[in-house]
């Protein structure tokens, strides 16, 4: 089962990424509200997500930053990126992102993404 | 429809405030669009749930469509300058004919693209993509028949000595009286005396075009409402 970490500072978005991800057999082993505890998150686990839905404008750091820093740490680690802001793609992609999705998305959209980088 | 204001310290508060806010609801648009696809999934929706969820669907998409337009609008108002990335304006039409109809899941709408062998080249970036999409998305909604049916066309013309690109987005069926196409986007405009602006998209799609020296027009025709959107030529290679 594909493990995800969800990154967004909305609680409502990441309960209902949470809900219709679980719905949709993906099992969701984390959430944070911000790229700090994001990255604190994802030190601390034992077990690495394979994949992170990463917001980008959120408070004490932001989705670009926090993905830098995870992609620093771990080369591999598929992020999918997601945000408001369109004009953020390129520098979402050069910080490690492997994909970018602007909000507002199907989830369907989204797991379409997430199916291309699960890993077999 | 213009973000500049004459007090310097006001106007970058307002593309604060423009930018804060089309984030905003965005954000708040991808929670309702979730929560739509929840409601759909869970069991027990039956047809007409699932027509009324297609609609919201579509509702957040057009209010998107029109908040990103904004943004953009703004950022290039603030920047000074309109973005020069040359397009290929073929390319672009397919992409916002693509984009467009998928923001209707509640309707069926036909667009027929009659393919150019032209290459058309025009500057403009992103900008491009936010004129043709709103133009597009706005005739879709202009016309109110079971069927929004559209025929586009990309043809060279020469204007004032000029070599324009000009998108022509024919109503097919008739639903979209030329006095109404005319009026919409023609002698209404931005009336600060009257506020009689409708159709957010589609102003913005003629306040864009304009700044990148082109134009979005009706041709008066007996029937549909036939519209332009030129844009100044860059190479005919």
């Amino acid at each position: 089962m594909t493990s995800v970490l969800i990154v967004d500072d909305e609680l409502f978005i990441v309960e209902l990424y949470r809900d219709i991800l679980q719905l949709r057999g993906y099992k969701v082993v984390g959430m944070a509200f911000d790229g700090e505890e994001a990255i604190r998150k994802y030190t601390d686990s034992p077990d690495k997500p394979d994949i992170i839905i990463m917001d980008h404008r959120m408070p004490v750091m932001n989705g670009v930053d926090a993905t830098k820093e995870i992609v620093r740490m771990n080369p591999t680690q598929k992020v999918i990126f997601v945000s408001a802001d369109v004009l953020v793609e390129k520098e979402a992609r050069d910080a490690g992102a492997t994909e970018f999705l602007p909000k507002p998305f199907r989830m369907d959209d989204l797991i379409e993404k997430m199916d291309r980088v699960s890993p077999p | 429809m213009n973000c500049e204001t004459h007090d310097h310290s006001l106007d970058e508060e307002f593309q604060v405030i423009v930018d804060l806010v089309s984030h905003d609801i965005l954000n708040i648009n991808q929670t309702v669009l979730s929560a739509i696809e929840l409601i759909s999934e869970s069991s027990g929706a039956d047809e007409k749930t699932e027509r009324h969820a297609r609609r919201a669907e579509s509702q957040i998409r057009i209010s998107t469509q029109i908040f990103e337009s904004m943004k953009v609008l703004c950022l290039t108002d603030k920047i000074g300058e309109m973005p020069s990335e040359l397009v290929d304006l073929n390319e672009a039409v397919k992409k916002a004919i693509s984009d467009a109809t998928d923001m209707f899941p509640d309707r069926r709408v036909r667009v027929e693209l009659e393919e150019s062998e032209d290459k058309a080249v025009v500057a403009g970036g992103i900008i491009v993509h936010e004129v043709l999409t709103n133009a597009i998305v706005g005739i879709i909604r202009l016309d109110t028949s079971e069927q929004a049916s559209m025929k586009v066309r990309v043809s060279g013309e020469d204007v004032h000595g000029a070599r324009h690109w000009v998108v022509r987005l024919s109503d097919e069926n008739v639903a979209v009286p030329s006095k109404l196409g005319f009026k919409t986007i023609g002698e209404v405009s931005i009336d600060s005396r009257t506020r009689m602006g409708r159709m957010a998209g589609l102003i913005m799609a003629r306040v864009m075009a304009e700044k990148l020296g082109g134009a979005f027009q009706t041709e008066q025709t007996a029937k549909g409402s036939v519209f332009k959107v030129m844009f100044a030529g860059v190479d005919r290679a």
